[in-house]
């Protein structure tokens, strides 16, 4: 999980560095760096993998921004149970669904 | 002249057709009249969405404490009111620090129907997710073709209600009624990610079309056994990347 939080630590997903530094410099819209990423990335899993990890991030580019701005509760269940798990493991500060309903 | 990584990338690149074809069809249609808004005032939202990238104001927003301390005016081309602008940029720019009380100003305000806003958030986002996919494989941000004429529907759905987000959606079972059995089928559960729009339905179709072909369909969303076929990605990886994603967006979700 902390992959996910800093970015660098081995997340034990095949060539997870790799997409984690691509993610990384997409999202900070860093030219250099992207077009450095994306080499390593296709390297591992080719041009459709660097596609498809591109498709994801647009993704959750919009997932995120629907949620936040609908403000939607986290669904009931293993979902909510999976979210609140690894926010506290993570130690992810951000606010969460009920904190930003109350504010 | 040496070939720069991006030429050399794009040289090879080949996107599948089904991802294209959503993306054509989604930039086509920024520029039509929608549920709640004309053709030309959704290309004014798109356009406003793409600026507001490299806002300064917003920049300073985001550097801030908080973002409602910073005053000032959004660097964009819209000609759409101060008000509108302003939820465009913060949607696009800082989504995690948006509060029910900055969204209830907003409504209380006027200037904006909990419909248009909807359809705007929508729009707004999925402007900014096809900019982010060429952005990552090396292209320019797509041309947003002219606005088309037409007025909008301005359908708004019956059975609509507030059910625990800030907006108004499609309840589910019974009180949906055929309002959700058009949406979702038979489904008696629907991720919220899946009923956030629901309150303009053209826009819960075109999410779930993105989302097929960029992620897996919303119904699969839970499943984590679930595999998308054909894809380069493996579930874990996607699932890794977008959480990444997520953390860098402050987004709990």
């Amino acid at each position: 999980m902390s992959a996910v939080k800093d970015g660098a630590a081995d997340s034990g997903v095949a060539f997870g560095a790799e997409l984690l530094a691509f993610t990384d410099a997409v999202m900070a819209r860093k030219g250099a760096a992207i077009e450095a990423t994306r080499k390593a990335l296709e390297a591992g899993l080719g041009v459709e993998g660097v596609v498809d990890t591109a498709a994801v991030i647009a993704m959750f580019n919009v997932v995120d921004r629907v949620a936040d701005a609908t403000g939607i509760p986290i669904d009931d269940g293993f979902t909510r149970d999976l979210r609140y798990a690894i926010g506290s493991e993570l130690g992810m500060d951000h606010l969460t669904p009920e904190e930003r309903a109350n504010r | 002249m040496a070939q720069s990584p991006t030429d050399d990338f794009r040289s090879k690149l080949r996107v599948r057709e089904d991802l294209r074809l959503v993306q054509r069809e989604m930039l086509a249609s920024f520029s039509r009249s929608g549920t709640w808004w004309t053709g030309s005032e959704r290309r004014s939202i798109a356009a406003e969405a793409r600026a507001a990238r490299d806002c300064r104001l917003c920049a300073e927003r985001k550097a801030a404490l908080s973002p409602f301390a910073v005053e000032g005016d959004h660097s964009g081309p819209s000609d759409l009111a101060a008000e509108i602008v302003d939820v465009i940029h913060r949607v696009v720019t800082d989504p995690g620090r948006l509060v029910r009380s900055w969204y209830e100003r907003v409504m209380a305000e006027g200037t904006l129907s909990e419909e248009r806003y909807v359809e705007l958030v929508s729009v707004a986002v999925r402007l900014n997710a096809l900019d982010v996919f060429a952005r990552a494989i090396g292209e320019n941000p797509p041309e947003l073709p002219a606005a088309a004429p037409g007025a909008p529907t301005e359908q708004r759905p019956a059975t609509a209600r507030i059910d625990g987000a800030w907006v108004s959606q499609i309840p589910g079972g019974a009180a949906g009624g055929e309002e959700w059995t058009a949406l979702y089928g038979d489904r008696e559960f629907v991720p919220q990610i899946g009923r956030a729009l629901s309150l303009v339905p053209a826009e819960v179709d075109a999410l779930d079309a993105l989302s097929r072909s960029h992620y897996m369909s919303i119904e699969h969303v839970t499943d984590p056994a679930y595999s998308e076929p054909g894809r380069a990605l493996d579930r874990m990886q996607m699932e890794l990347v977008a959480s990444r994603v997520s953390a860098l967006n402050e987004c709990f979700y």
